[in-house]
């Protein structure tokens, strides 16, 4: 019951203690990913095409058509995410935790010192990652085979598919808070990658109600934003417009950005009270 | 040597550079084109809204939105050279061709077969090496042409489709290529002209052709439907033994071909209507029933009723004749080409009977149920017969004049209609009987206007020349004799009227109503 106590004051302190410098290294993925978006969205033109065609084109020939391409953007988003998350991630995530952290152990937020951390991180954070997406991946092929048919057969059509989504979201977020701690332990200073992504899981086992809680509290916003594209993208594009599909993405895209931040520094202020106490 | 490496090295990446653009170029041109092609179709969907029947000005505005792709891509469309940029070329070649098409499709429901006509010549010149965008333009060019009442050159058209494509065989017998339908097409059009030895000559034609594509040996599904389409044309044109003999050719296929045994309520539907051309009557109102009996979702279940009702008719069964076309009329979806007949033949065995009183009833049913059928515009005439043969001349002229409101309200409803020419011809028929000579000569000016080019509008000018002859009106005589010379010169009319003209203008044509 403390951790839950420990969860829920730490979602305040994040929110109370924002601060640019600790948030921006998210920034810097979502503007990459803005691009992405936007290159996606003007594949009528030739710079659109030559910057986001060949992604586009990695989720089959129809994705660089239209309308079909809006249907595919959210899938084709998911990948250059995914890429930006375990390239790119790897570095600033960490940055941003090192950052946090620095207000903890009395160094500048934007020095040197907290560049090195999250250089250090970068190894265990990055396998962290890919077993985390390799997890989702296998979580979803999984879904498919198997609760999704009983699903369909037992509610049928759109229920089934909107149960089918709840139960893939719940199960992406489980896998999720238990891979949270690995950058987190990743950029203390006495921390090897092995110590840090096994450390970190364990934290992750351990305290995961708590992250759970920490999970669902700021991520339902983009969430409550993604669902209609992933569940009826083509009903947006034949009854709306394609490009409202886009217009959502990016929404989601910015959102998506402040929840990572949050969820990080309230994951890492329960960290720190849990070390605290365990100490 | 390094030099010249460096040198090789930076042109191939500039034509690399340069293909890889042309290639991104073309993607994006045809994004576009797609694009736009889609913002063509929501235009349309609004533009429709609220209106059940929209009307040329409205259509004219629908042609307007997908000729956007025409006037924006502009062939070659993409620049450069190479496989993918050819194939890209090809791409938005094909969705620039089916908005223009559909601009031309418009363009004929606007009721204007010109602009039609100047839309599919195009998408032609654009299609090169794409024959299913040279099929569909060679298609649009027919309709557009029938439009014109240039049937000649539409006919010729669709003999030239004939030679130029191969029919594609179909995944399955619910699918047909529409190229097969083109012998029957062409068949029905020279019916349509009136010219019955022409009709009779293309359906040799008709079957020549089929003929020629069973002796390529085309896989069974392909094979099948000509089959079927074989033995319905030589049942035509009166071949009965031939017709059998394809029939029982297609019997042992679809023995042989699962995949063709949607085919059977046909093969047993055309059995019984060689049966009835042999006049074994008996046998084929047994097939008959077979058809009726063992497929009833079928459309030739409708079809089968109807047969077998003229059956019954011939064969003096007036209440069997009866109890098949009610059966027809109470179906659930009556067939839209059989249940019109149906209710008319009904009609006529009821007046024959002596129960005029339904048979009316029925005969003034039939433009309203069935406002797009021959039956529609045959029932009111049919009415004013019956009183001419009763010897009742106020009855027949009453019902006259309810024939010529009849025929009005049609053409209110539905001005484009491929019966408007003889709803036209049928109100001149009938102010003509009804001595209002002003009301007639309008009508001729009307079909003279909306009518030019159908072999009917040739008699309605002379019938106009007559009456106007005879109203001392010489000058108007001699301008509808002048239009018959000049605008049909082709028309077995125009030689008889020259002779007239000779001898000395409206006075001939007067002289030959007296």
């Amino acid at each position: 019951m403390a951790d839950f106590r420990s969860a829920r004051a730490g979602i305040r302190e994040a929110v109370r203690g924002f601060h640019l410098p600790e948030y921006l290294p998210f920034a810097w993925i979502m503007l990459a990913e803005l691009l992405f978006v936007y290159l996606a969205s003007n594949l009528g033109k030739t710079w659109g095409m030559a910057g986001a065609g060949w992604i586009m084109r990695t989720a089959g020939e129809p994705a660089v058509h239209y309308p079909a391409s809006f249907v595919f953007l959210i899938s084709a988003y998911a990948r250059v995410e995914s890429f930006l998350f375990a390239v790119a991630g790897s570095f600033l995530i960490p940055l941003s935790l090192a950052r946090i952290q620095a207000a903890m152990i009395g160094v500048p937020p934007t020095g040197s010192e907290t560049v090195r951390r999250a250089r250090g991180a970068y190894r265990a954070t990055f396998l962290g990652y890919i077993i985390n997406l390799t997890l989702l991946i296998a979580w979803e092929l999984l879904l498919q085979a198997g609760p999704r048919r009983w699903f369909i057969a037992l509610l049928g059509g759109f229920k089934a598919e909107i149960l089918t989504w709840c139960v893939g979201v719940l199960g992406a977020f489980s896998i999720a808070a238990i891979f949270l701690y690995v950058p987190i332990r990743a950029v203390e200073e006495e921390s090897s990658p092995r110590v840090a992504l096994w450390g970190g899981i364990k934290e992750g086992l351990r305290l995961f109600g708590p992250t759970l809680l920490i999970l669902l509290t700021f991520g339902w916003p983009p969430l409550l934003l993604l669902a209609p594209l992933q569940l009826r993208p083509s009903l947006i594009v034949t009854r709306f417009r394609p490009e409202l599909i886009a217009v959502f993405i990016a929404i989601a895209v910015g959102l998506t950005s402040f929840v990572n931040y949050f969820i990080y520094s309230a994951a890492a202020r329960l960290h720190r009270v849990n070390r605290g106490s365990a100490a | 040597m390094r030099p010249l490496r460096l040198d090789l090295l930076a042109v191939a990446s500039l034509l690399l550079f340069a293909t890889g653009c042309s290639q991104l170029e073309g993607m994006a041109t045809r994004y576009r084109a797609e694009r736009m092609g889609w913002e063509a179709q929501r235009a349309e969907t609004k533009i429709r809204i609220g209106k059940a029947e929209p009307d040329s000005a409205t259509m004219l505005k629908i042609r307007a939105e997908y000729q956007k792709l025409r006037l924006t891509f502009r062939p070659p469309f993409v620049q450069g050279s190479g496989k993918a940029v050819e194939q890209l070329r090809r791409d938005i070649a094909r969705q620039v061709g089916i908005a223009e098409l559909t601009a031309s499709r418009t363009a004929l429901y606007a009721h204007r077969p010109d602009l039609a006509l100047e839309s599919a010549r195009w998408v032609a010149s654009i299609a090169e090496a794409d024959t299913g965008l040279q099929r569909e333009s060679d298609v649009a060019a027919v309709m557009a042409l029938r439009g014109l009442r240039r049937y000649d050159e539409a006919i010729a058209s669709m003999r030239a489709m004939l030679d130029r494509y191969p029919p594609i065989a179909p995944p399955s017998l619910a699918q047909e290529d529409q190229l097969l339908s083109i012998p029957d097409a062409i068949v029905e059009l020279r019916g349509e002209m009136g010219d019955s030895a022409g009709e009779e000559k293309d359906r040799a034609y008709a079957v020549a052709y089929y003929r020629r594509i069973l002796a390529s040996r085309p896989p069974p599904i392909l094979e099948s439907q000509v089959r079927a389409r074989l033995s319905r044309t030589l049942l035509e044109m009166g071949d009965a033994d031939a017709a059998l003999a394809e029939v029982r050719a297609l019997r042992k296929m679809v023995s042989a071909t699962p995949a063709v045994r949607s085919l059977e309520p046909e093969l047993l539907y055309t059995e019984a209507r060689i049966r009835g051309m042999q006049k074994s009557y008996k046998e084929a109102l047994a097939l008959y029933a077979g058809v009726v009996k063992t497929y009833p979702t079928s459309p030739f279940a409708s079809r089968a009723l109807l047969d077998a009702a003229v059956i019954a008719e011939r064969t003096n069964d007036d209440a069997g004749a009866i109890a098949r076309y009610r059966e027809i009329l109470n179906r659930p979806k009556p067939d839209a080409g059989v249940a019109p007949v149906a209710a008319y033949r009904m009609a006529m065995v009821n007046d024959r009977m002596g129960n005029w009183e339904e048979a009316k009833q029925i005969l003034e049913g039939i433009p309203v149920k069935y406002p797009r059928s021959r039956a529609g515009v045959e029932a009111p005439i049919a009415i004013v017969e019956h009183y001419n043969r009763a010897h009742q001349p106020d009855a027949a002229k009453a019902a006259l004049l309810k024939a010529v409101e009849t025929y009005r309200s049609m053409l209110a409803q539905d001005s484009g209609s491929v019966y408007a020419t003889v709803y036209r011809w049928n109100i001149l028929r009938a102010y003509t009987t009804l001595k209002r000579w002003n009301d007639a000569l309008a009508t001729v000016d009307q079909m003279a206007d909306l009518d030019r080019g159908a072999p009917i509008t040739v008699e309605a000018l002379f019938q106009g020349a007559q009456i106007a002859g005879a109203n001392d009106d010489k000058s108007r005589s001699n301008k509808y004799l002048q239009k018959i010379v000049v605008e049909y010169p082709g028309s077995p009319r125009a030689g008889q009227v020259r002779e007239f003209l000779k001898q000395g203008a409206g006075t001939g044509a007067s002289r030959q109503k007296k």
